[in-house]
C-alpha cells in the first residue's frame, strides 16, 4: 500500500470542508458563508488500496501575500504552499464563479505538482442550466476535471477512483510574459545558487511569486541570498514599462477569458423567483422587520413544539434516571447515603440534558433552513448594514452569527479578519451573542415566568445581546479613532430548497454533539452539588449563595433566592450547566428516612402505578428541562416577571463561558481575555440593574432612582476607564 | 474580462460604480470586487461609499453596488 497527501484547496465558500467531510466521513464544521474553516484539518482515508491524507486548508481567493499583515486563515495556506509538500492538489471551483476561481487554479498549475480540479455544487450548476465543457475544460488545463455534488455525496467515487488509481502528472506550467522573461531567468539562477538541490519547476515558481512581489517567499531563503535577489528584483522592475505583478495577473486573466469562451454557455436568466424575494426580504424598510419576525418564529417554534416535546422527555427521563436507580439504591443499599447522593447527581444531570435537547435540535433545525435557503446570507448583509451605520467591520457579522450557534467557533473565525484592531474589536463583541447554551437557560426559566410571552423575551434578549455587541464595538472604536473599513461585497445565493434528509442528519449531530458535551458537565456539577449538600456542606453552600445574592440584590435576586446565585456561579464552566444546577439545588436531597420498598414486587407495583399515571397524563409536567420540584421552587422564589427578565440580561452579558475565555486568550492574548472579562461583568451588572430598577421605579421611586443614578454615573466612568485603557495598550502586544 | 480592460474603462469614465462594472463586463459583483483589488491594492483605483443624491450606504439595501470607483492617476 503507497500513501499520498492529497490538499484541498479553493476559494472560500466552495464546500471544500462538505467535500472533506464527504470523502472522509469527518465532522468539519460547513457553512454557506466565506471563513467557516480557519485552519488547516486532516484526515486519513483508505480507497482502492491506496492510503490517501486528506488535508482541508482554509479558502483563499489567490494563493500570493501583497503585504506583510494579513488575515491569519490566508496566512496558513501561504505557508502552507510554500513550506509543506503535497502529492496532488485537489483545487475546489464552484462552477457558477469560474471567471474567480480559475484565478487561483492559474496559480496552482504555476507551481507544478499534480492537480485535479473539482467542481462542487454540480446541483446547481444543473439547476441553472450553466453548460461547461469538461472534457474541454480538462484538455487546455491539463489535469483531470471531475464533476461533484459534496453535499449529496455525488461523483466521490469517480474522485476517490482518480486520487488512489491513477498517474497523475503535473500540469504544463504557462511560461512568463515576454517582458519579464530575461529577468524570470535571472531570478531562477540566483535562486539555485541559494537553494541548491531544488527542483527547476520549484525555482522557476519561486522566481514568478518574486517578481509578482509575494512577500512570504522570502521566507524560503536566508537573509543573504534575500538581498541579493531583491536587488536583481529591483533592476528587472526598473526596466519595465508596466509592474510585473500586473504582466503576471493579466496573463492569468486573459487565460481565463479565453478559456471560458470555450468551455462556458451561461443562459440569460438564473433565476426567476431570486430577485423577486430579494425585492421584499432586502427592501430598504422591510428587511429588517421581516428578518425579526423570521426569528420570532423561531423562537416559538422552539419554545412550543420544543416544550411540547420535553413534557414527556422530563417526566420519563426523570422516572427512569432518578426515581427507578434511588428506589433500587435504597433497596439495595439502605445505608450507603453518598451512594443515593451521587445517584441523583447522575440522574438529575441525565434528566437535564434529555430534557434540554428538544430545545437545541428544533432551533438547530430551523436555522439551518434559513441558511440552506440562502436567506441566512442576506440576513448577514441586512446586519450589515446596521454596522456600516456605526462604521464597524463588515465581515464581523459573519462571526456573530456563528456566535449564535456557539462563541467558541465563532471567536477562532476572527482570523479572516486582516486588520488586528477589527480583530480584537470582533472578539470582543461574540461573547454577547446568545449561544444555544444560554438559549437553554433562557427557554427553561421563560416557560416559568413568562409561559404566554416566551418567545418575544427570546427575541428581546437576542436583540440586546447583539446591541450590548455592537456597543462595546463601538467604543472600541472611539478609542481607536474611526477608520474608513472597506465595504463587504460579497454574492447572495440562489434561493433553494434545503435537503431534507441532509437536514436531518445535521441536526441528529448537532444535537448528538449537544447531548455528549453538556451532559458532562452537568452530571459532574450535578454530582458535586449533590455531595455538598450532604451534612454542613449544604448549609455552607446556602452561605455562599446568600452572600452572593445579597451582592445581587439591586438586580431583584434577594437571600431566599441563593440557588439562582449558585447557578451563575456554575455557569461560568458552560451556560447549560445553569438549569442543572438548579435542578439540584431545588429537588430536595433524598429523605433517606422515607419509605424504602424491601422486595423488588412492591417497588415494581410503586413504579407500574406511576407508569399508568405518566401514561394517562396525571403526572404532566410543563416542558422546560426543569423538573418539577424545580418550577415550584422558583415560582415560590422569584417575587416578579422584571427580575426574572434581569436575571436573564444577566445570564446572557457576565462572564462568557471558560472555553470562550481560554479562546479569547489564544487567539489575542490573556490581557485582552481579562478586558472582556471586566467588561462583561460589568455591563452585566449595569444592564440588569438598570433593568430591574427601571421596571420596579413605581415601587419604591426614589430608591431606584438613587440607585440608577449611581449606576449610571459609575457605569459610564467605567467604561472611560476601560477605553483608556485600550488606548493605552499597543496593539501590537496582543498576540494576533 | 482582464485587468487591462478594467483599466481602459476607469480610465475612460469619470468614475464608474460597482453596478456600471458588473453589467458592463458581465460579471457576478464578487469576481468584479476580486480584480478590482488588485488596482485598489497598488493605490491606482480609489472608491467612495456614498454616492450623492442617495439616502446614504446603511439605507440602500444595494449599496455596495453604488460604491464608486475612480482611477487615480
Amino acid at each position: 500500500m503507497t500513501h499520498r497527501v492529497v490538499g484541498l484547496i479553493g476559494n472560500p465558500n466552495v464546500g471544500k470542508s462538505a467535500l472533506f467531510n464527504a470523502l472522509t466521513g469527518g465532522h468539519a464544521q460547513v457553512g454557506n458563508w466565506p471563513g467557516v474553516t480557519v485552519a488547516r484539518q486532516v484526515a486519513h482515508l483508505n480507497t482502492h488500496g491506496q492510503e490517501l491524507t486528506l488535508i482541508d486548508l482554509p479558502g483563499c481567493y489567490a494563493c500570493c501575500s501583497y503585504t506583510e499583515e494579513g488575515a491569519l486563515d490566508e496566512e496558513e495556506v501561504m505557508r502552507f504552499i510554500l513550506h509543506d509538500t503535497v502529492d496532488v492538489f485537489v483545487n475546489v471551483i464552484d462552477g457558477r464563479y469560474l471567471q474567480r476561481h480559475l484565478y487561483l487554479t492559474c496559480q496552482l498549475i504555476e507551481m507544478g505538482i499534480p492537480m485535479i480540479v473539482v467542481i462542487n455544487m454540480n446541483d446547481l450548476l444543473l439547476a441553472q442550466k450553466i453548460q461547461l465543457d469538461d472534457a474541454g475544460l480538462a484538455k487546455e488545463l491539463g489535469c483531470p476535471v471531475v464533476r461533484v455534488s459534496a453535499k449529496y455525496g455525488k461523483g466521490l467515487r469517480k474522485l476517490k477512483r482518480i486520487l488512489a488509481t491513477e498517474t497523475l502528472s503535473s500540469p504544463p506550467t504557462p511560461p512568463v510574459p515576454d517582458a519579464l522573461s530575461l529577468g524570470h531567468q535571472q531570478l531562477v539562477t540566483a535562486m539555485r545558487d541559494a537553494k541548491p538541490g531544488t527542483s527547476n519547476t520549484r525555482l522557476h515558481w519561486l522566481a514568478r511569486r518574486w517578481l509578482e512581489g509575494d512577500t512570504m517567499t522570502a521566507s524560503v531563503f536566508d537573509q543573504v541570498h534575500t538581498k541579493k535577489l531583491a536587488k536583481i528584483s529591483h533592476k528587472i522592475h526598473q526596466d519595465l514599462k508596466d509592474s510585473a505583478d500586473f504582466l503576471i495577473a493579466d496573463q492569468r486573466y486573459n487565460r481565463i477569458q479565453n478559456l471560458l469562451k470555450m468551455i462556458q454557455t451561461v443562459p440569460n436568466i438564473l433565476s426567476v423567483w431570486t430577485p423577486r424575494l430579494d425585492k421584499i426580504l432586502l427592501n430598504q424598510w422591510l428587511g429588517l422587520p421581516l428578518f425579526f419576525i423570521c426569528m420570532y418564529c423561531v423562537f416559538y417554534l422552539a419554545i412550543h413544539v420544543g416544550g411540547w416535546l420535553q413534557v414527556g422527555l422530563t417526566t420519563w427521563a426523570e422516572f427512569f434516571f432518578v426515581t427507578v436507580p434511588l428506589d433500587l439504591v435504597k433497596m439495595l443499599w439502605p445505608q450507603q447515603h453518598w451512594l443515593m447522593v451521587v445517584m441523583r447527581g447522575v440522574g438529575t444531570g441525565l434528566t437535564t440534558t434529555i430534557a434540554l435537547l428538544p430545545v437545541v435540535m428544533i432551533t438547530g433545525l430551523c436555522l439551518q433552513i434559513l441558511e440552506e435557503s440562502g436567506y441566512m446570507t442576506r440576513a448577514a448583509f441586512l446586519v450589515d448594514r446596521l454596522m456600516n451605520l456605526l462604521q464597524l467591520p463588515g465581515r464581523a457579522f459573519i462571526a456573530m452569527i456563528l456566535g449564535f450557534g456557539c462563541n467558541v467557533p465563532a471567536i477562532s473565525a476572527t482570523r479572516t479578519l486582516a486588520s488586528v484592531r477589527d480583530r480584537i474589536m470582533t472578539v470582543m463583541m461574540v461573547p454577547f451573542m446568545s449561544c444555544t447554551a444560554r438559549l437553554t437557560v433562557y427557554t427553561a426559566l421563560t416557560s416559568v415566568f413568562f409561559p404566554k410571552h416566551g418567545a418575544l423575551v427570546l427575541l428581546s434578549l437576542y436583540i440586546l445581546g447583539f446591541g450590548v455587541g455592537l456597543l462595546t464595538a463601538w467604543l472600541l472604536r472611539l478609542a481607536w479613532g474611526v477608520v474608513d473599513s472597506v465595504p463587504v461585497v460579497m454574492e447572495f445565493p440562489v434561493y433553494q430548497w434545503p435537503r431534507w434528509s441532509l437536514l436531518f442528519k445535521q441536526v441528529v449531530r448537532r444535537g448528538t454533539q449537544f447531548a455528549q458535551r453538556a451532559s458532562k458537565l452537568i452530571i459532574v456539577v450535578a454530582v458535586m452539588l449533590s455531595l455538598l449538600q450532604l451534612g454542613q456542606g449544604g448549609v455552607w453552600l446556602q452561605r455562599v449563595g446568600e452572600m452572593m445574592a445579597w451582592c445581587l440584590q439591586p438586580i431583584g435576586i434577594h437571600a431566599h433566592q441563593w440557588p439562582l446565585a449558585i447557578a451563575l456561579l456554575s455557569g461560568v464552566l458552560a451556560k447549560e450547566v445553569v438549569v442543572g444546577t438548579l435542578n439540584t439545588l431545588y429537588v430536595h436531597p433524598p429523605a433517606f428516612d422515607a419509605v424504602v420498598y424491601h422486595s423488588i414486587g412492591a417497588l415494581c407495583h410503586k413504579w407500574w402505578f406511576l407508569i399508568t399515571q405518566m401514561l394517562s397524563g396525571d403526572v404532566v409536567q410543563q416542558g422546560s428541562g426543569l423538573m418539577h420540584a424545580t418550577r415550584q421552587g422558583l415560582k415560590a422564589h422569584m417575587h416578579s416577571m422584571v427580575a426574572a427578565f434581569a436575571y436573564l440580561s444577566f445570564i446572557l452579558l457576565y462572564l462568557p463561558c471558560v472555553s470562550t475565555l481560554a479562546v479569547i486568550a489564544r487567539e489575542l492574548s490573556w490581557r485582552w481575555a481579562a478586558w472582556g472579562l471586566a467588561w462583561s461583568t460589568v455591563l452585566a451588572f449595569g444592564v440588569s440593574l438598570l433593568i430591574y430598577q427601571l421596571g420596579t421605579f413605581l415601587q419604591h421611586p426614589l430608591f431606584s432612582l438613587v440607585v440608577v443614578l449611581v449606576a449610571g454615573i459609575s457605569l459610564i466612568s467605567i467604561s472611560f476607564r476601560l477605553i483608556a485603557w485600550v488606548r493605552s495598550i499597543k496593539i501590537k502586544e496582543a498576540k494576533v | 474580462m482582464t485587468l487591462s480592460d478594467l483599466r481602459s474603462f476607469l480610465k475612460s469614465k469619470n468614475g464608474a460604480s460597482l453596478r456600471d462594472m458588473v453589467s458592463f463586463f458581465e460579471l457576478d459583483v464578487e469576481t468584479m470586487n476580486a480584480i478590482l483589488q488588485h488596482w485598489i491594492r497598488k493605490g491606482l483605483v480609489q472608491h467612495q461609499r456614498c454616492v450623492r443624491g442617495c439616502s446614504g450606504c446603511a439605507g440602500c439595501p444595494l449599496s455596495m453596488l453604488n460604491a464608486m470607483y475612480y482611477w487615480v492617476v
